[in-house]
């Protein structure tokens, strides 16, 4: 399957939330779907977590200058995926249409995909002690079928599609709205950002002026998390270095152990020829004062 | 001949040793799945106990079952390491005069003098001019000390993390990982010197009795021995 891309278009938007309500609609009928719960009980509660599309109201400026923006909130299913990478459960998967998922059976609650993602998306639900977010309805598009916030859309603002498609069409909104409103449009996420998180699988056609304002760093990364790779990499290096170097030192110990050994051997050696030497002196002196005694006692006997 | 024995450990420094190491195993064991997917065997060797229990899984389910148990493990660790700590800091604290990580002398010169009696002793192999603890020992005491609080903090952010900022959680995250791998050099050269041969009457104290031969210490430890004899009594 070729590469799948998302695109909101905020111009287009007329801030229907018709998308957000069909997220949160499909995400209950998987639920059916998955797990069997009746449609009347995921209905009656209000599952925050399962709300893939967020709006947040932002105000700027002081009034009358003052506006309104409401950032669109969601899973930029990045290329390089810093919450898969960080998983330790192997929880989070890339499906062949570049869409980033978390595989809600082997979520461990730990919470370390938050700690890694650079727009702060995924949430997490203590009641299932799991962490949710975006699938980019990897089983819609793998069906053939549009994902369910681009279904719903009534204006055009969200479309999807193959990478060359949705690239090409992107990028003629762009600059058509450059062109007609006199100031620069982008397409977010269509070139590489950084190499923290790479291009984006969901686009976002914006006011290059606007990209903070929509929550669209030029430059998303999570500092902690960035150090984490260095650090470990280094943290190993040098665990192996010490090791090393105490095998060095304990050989050179050894070394030197074997050689005071020698030296005390030899030591010895010496002290005990000596004594040897010694010994046999005395030997003679007294076989001398022997045969003296002797030679007395034969004189003495004559 | 009988020879003096003077208490070096007493019984609540042995036993908060001995539990730390069975802590330490339990902690690193258990943190390291968590830390790096190269750990990803020991996720694996905790999982496959738990998956007996459901149906047949790849290997990924495994290692996310592993995985989920050490967090559980590490969290008992953590648990039985302050209930072990807290005696053991109580204790040492009412006796924090005597302690002696102290520098011998508290100038640049004295600090170099450590050094260079540590040289002595590790690099020529001579009879050092040390203390009960040299200043390696020292260091190390305090990067400890500096170590296990730091762990704990952000152990404890990360532990109770709904109570903090996910501000807060990163950069406890880091502080922990971090932490951890410098405490890991630290417990290299540490497990190496300590089970070194130079240092294997110190190492019998630690796991016996506690107690080490006097004369063993006027030859190694000079400035511990001028002090007891100073003191006077504590031999046994």
């Amino acid at each position: 399957m070729k590469r799948y891309l998302n695109c909101y278009d905020t111009h287009s938007c007329v801030r229907c939330f018709s998308c957000m309500t069909n997220c949160s609609v499909e995400n209950r009928v998987r639920l059916q779907r998955d797990q069997h719960i009746p449609s009347e009980q995921t209905a009656n509660h209000p599952m925050h977590h399962l709300n893939y599309l967020m709006p947040r109201l932002k105000e700027f400026g002081v009034f009358p200058k003052a506006r309104q923006i409401i950032e669109f909130h969601h899973c930029m299913h990045c290329e390089n995926h810093p919450c898969l990478d960080i998983c330790p459960a192997f929880a989070i998967v890339k499906r062949p249409s570049g869409a980033v998922v978390i595989l809600e059976e082997r979520c461990v609650g730990c919470r370390s995909c938050i700690d890694a993602c650079p727009y702060d998306v995924p949430v997490y639900n203590p009641e299932t002690n799991k962490t949710y977010k975006c699938i980019l309805c990897f089983d819609r598009i793998e069906n053939g079928l549009v994902p369910a916030c681009v279904e719903a859309c009534p204006t055009g603002a969200m479309f999807s599609g193959p990478e060359d498609e949705v690239l090409k069409e992107a990028n003629e909104r762009a600059s058509f709205y450059t062109e007609r409103y006199g100031e620069p449009y982008v397409v977010y996420g269509a070139q590489r950002l950084n190499g923290y998180v790479g291009r984006t699988g969901w686009l976002t056609i914006v006011p290059e002026a606007d990209l903070e304002a929509y929550g669209l760093p030029q430059d998303p990364v999570k500092s902690a998390a960035i150090m984490r790779g260095p650090l470990k990499v280094g943290g190993a290096g040098l665990a192996g270095l010490t090791a090393l170097a105490c095998t060095g030192h304990f050989l050179y110990w050894l070394y030197n152990r074997k050689l005071e050994v020698a030296r005390d051997q030899e030591g010895r050696n010496v002290l005990e020829q000596g004594a040897e030497a010694g010994e046999g002196t005395d030997q003679g002196t007294t076989s001398g004062q022997a045969k003296e005694e002797n030679r007395q006692e034969e004189t003495d006997g004559d | 001949m009988e020879t003096s024995r003077v208490q070096a450990f007493n019984t609540l420094q042995i036993w908060f040793h001995k539990h730390i190491i069975h802590f330490m195993v339990l902690f690193i064991l258990s943190g390291l799945p968590i830390l790096s997917h190269a750990f990803d065997w020991i996720a694996y060797v905790f999982g496959v106990p738990v998956s007996f229990f459901g149906q047949q899984q790849p290997y990924e389910a495994i290692v996310a079952g592993g995985v989920q148990t050490a967090r559980v493990l590490h969290r008992v660790a953590a648990l039985l390491f302050f209930l072990t700590a807290i005696p053991f800091s109580l204790g040492q604290l009412m006796h924090v005069r005597e302690w002696h990580i102290w520098p011998e002398r508290y100038s640049l010169s004295g600090a170099w003098d450590g050094v260079r009696e540590l040289i002595r002793c590790y690099v020529f192999f001579q009879p050092p001019r040390f203390g009960k603890y040299n200043i390696g020992q020292k260091a190390l005491a305090w990067f400890m000390i500096l170590a296990m609080l730091l762990l704990s903090l952000s152990g404890f952010v990360l532990w109770f993390r709904d109570s903090f900022s996910p501000a807060i959680w990163s950069f406890s995250r880091f502080v922990h990982d971090t932490v951890f791998l410098l405490t890991a050099l630290a417990l290299i050269v540490h497990v190496y010197l300590g089970t070194h041969p130079i240092n294997r009457e110190s190492l019998r104290a630690m796991f016996g009795n506690g107690e080490m031969d006097l004369e063993f210490i006027r030859h190694h430890h000079p400035l511990w021995y001028e002090k007891l004899i100073k003191k006077g009594g504590q031999t046994t």
